[in-house]
């Protein structure tokens, strides 16, 4: 049984949730008061994760850090039919991770300005934003070039990667930093199509379609 | 300004299903179209709270606010369903502000004032086109409008790449429309006003292009249409910037 180490309001946890939804995966939830407890940063938890971050995973005794590094795990260990996470096919793998990379530059940005609206950490606001802005012009360029080519995916014309719901959540909940969507489109498009994949759940802040 | 067309959107990108959200002269507006096609143009506002029907789900036939599930008909913007007073008969009076709006040359335009005429670009008439990626671009209309003469692009028949550096000639066409030629290929932009300090740039090709040829013209002129947003965007950002000594720091005692 996998125990997921969670917090509701956490962006990064609800990739894995996401993922084990659409897997069809039953898992446990380990409530984390990450705000205003910062139980993340207790004693008991950093042995588990010294970085103090979450998401973390115990599949098992098998433990695990990182919401990119867990969806690989749960993709390749849970998805038989090789749909979320190809691993034998090299040039998806590549693509899939340079875009896990890129979701993790959102996290640091976009996720980053709504922590500094929402929870009130001490951080440059504006450097965030325009960061931000400037990933999400790419994502936009990328995305609109994917529809004009009949894609509809990030790396996939066929269905979804876990490189979507790696971008997916802080991409969606860029307003709650202050960090409009209007000037991107196709993100917009993008995030309805992510909307109405079959098992798609909410987390506060992100409505159904 | 506000008593003309606008184009505001390529008309494909007004997928059913899904609701577009756009900005023209510092309002917002809710697109969408209905499963029949009827495109509409709504202020982006809910008449009942105020929350944006850009939040909302198109439901082929209405649009329904995210926050209380009111229902809106596609064409009038009459509420059509309160689901909190299902008895009720529904005051004429609830409806959302809609606007005149018409599709042509492959956009989706609006005219915020009343008008009977349709929106009319001599230039794309009886044209092939193909509607190249827009940009939302952070620079006034003036700036966007000062910037394009830079624009420059490799034309159908170029004998060489360096033909992409020579800036293209460029004519006024409308107030808003302006076209750039290069050789024999033509490139008209319909400019969109956002706000006083955004501007959507879109552009067309005067050809119809079909498969790799159009993608390969697609990705050109957007790494082209890039490049003079980055230079709009400088000299916005340069106008921003005061242009006075910092006051010398005065030490108390």
């Amino acid at each position: 049984m996998i125990t997921l180490y969670d917090y509701e309001l956490s962006g990064n946890c609800y990739k894995l949730r996401l993922l084990m939804r659409f897997l069809g995966i039953e898992w446990a939830t380990q409530k984390i008061d990450f705000y205003p407890g910062r139980e993340h940063k207790a004693d008991w938890f950093l042995q588990l994760n010294p970085l103090g971050q979450l998401p973390v995973i115990d599949d098992d005794g098998f433990i695990l850090r990182d919401a990119q590094a867990i969806l690989v795990y749960l993709a390749s260990e849970y998805d038989h039919n090789r749909n979320w996470y190809d691993q034998n096919n090299p040039k998806m793998v590549g693509r899939i991770a340079m875009w896990l990379s890129f979701a993790e530059s959102i996290t640091a940005t976009a996720s980053a300005a709504r922590l500094h609206d929402n929870l009130f950490y001490d951080l440059d606001i504006e450097k965030c934003r325009t960061e931000a802005h400037a990933l999400f012009r790419i994502l936009d360029e990328h995305l609109w070039f994917a529809e004009q080519e009949e894609q509809n995916w990030i790396c996939s014309d066929k269905n979804p990667t876990i490189a979507d719901i790696a971008c997916f959540p802080y991409t969606m909940l860029s307003e709650e930093g202050g960090i409009s969507r209007l000037p991107y489109p196709a993100i917009r498009r993008w995030t309805d199509r992510f909307k109405r994949i079959p098992g798609f759940i909410e987390m506060p802040g992100i409505f159904p379609i | 300004m506000a008593k003309r067309w606008f184009p505001i959107l390529r008309s494909e990108e007004a997928e059913k299903g899904h609701v577009a959200q756009v900005a023209l002269l510092g309002k917002e507006f809710a697109v969408w179209r209905a499963g029949d096609g009827q495109i509409n143009v709504w202020e982006n506002r809910c008449p009942h709270r105020g929350v944006r029907l850009s939040l909302g789900t198109n439901t082929g036939t209405e649009l329904k606010c995210r926050y209380h599930c009111w229902r809106f008909e596609s064409g009038s913007g009459q509420c059509v369903s309160i689901p909190s007073i299902p008895q009720r008969p529904i005051a004429k009076a609830i409806k959302v502000a809609t606007y005149r709006c018409a599709e042509k040359y492959g956009y989706v335009w609006v005219n915020l004032e009343i008008d009977t005429d349709l929106p009319m670009v001599s230039a794309l008439e009886d044209r092939p086109l193909t509607t190249l990626r827009s940009l939302f671009t952070n620079a006034s209309l003036a700036t966007v409008i000062e910037s394009l003469s830079a624009y420059c692009f490799l034309p159908e028949n170029a004998s060489n790449l360096e033909e992409a550096l020579l800036p293209a000639k460029l004519s006024k066409l409308e107030p808003l429309t302006f076209e750039a030629k290069s050789k024999d290929t033509a490139i008209i932009f319909l400019l969109q006003p956002a706000s006083e300090e955004s501007t959507v740039i879109h552009a067309a090709v005067t050809a119809a292009l079909t498969g790799i040829k159009r993608l390969t013209t697609l990705r050109h002129h957007n790494e082209r249409m890039e490049v003079l947003r980055d230079l709009a965007e400088s000299s916005a950002s340069r106008l921003k910037t005061p242009h006075f000594e910092p006051a010398q720091q005065i030490r108390g005692n």
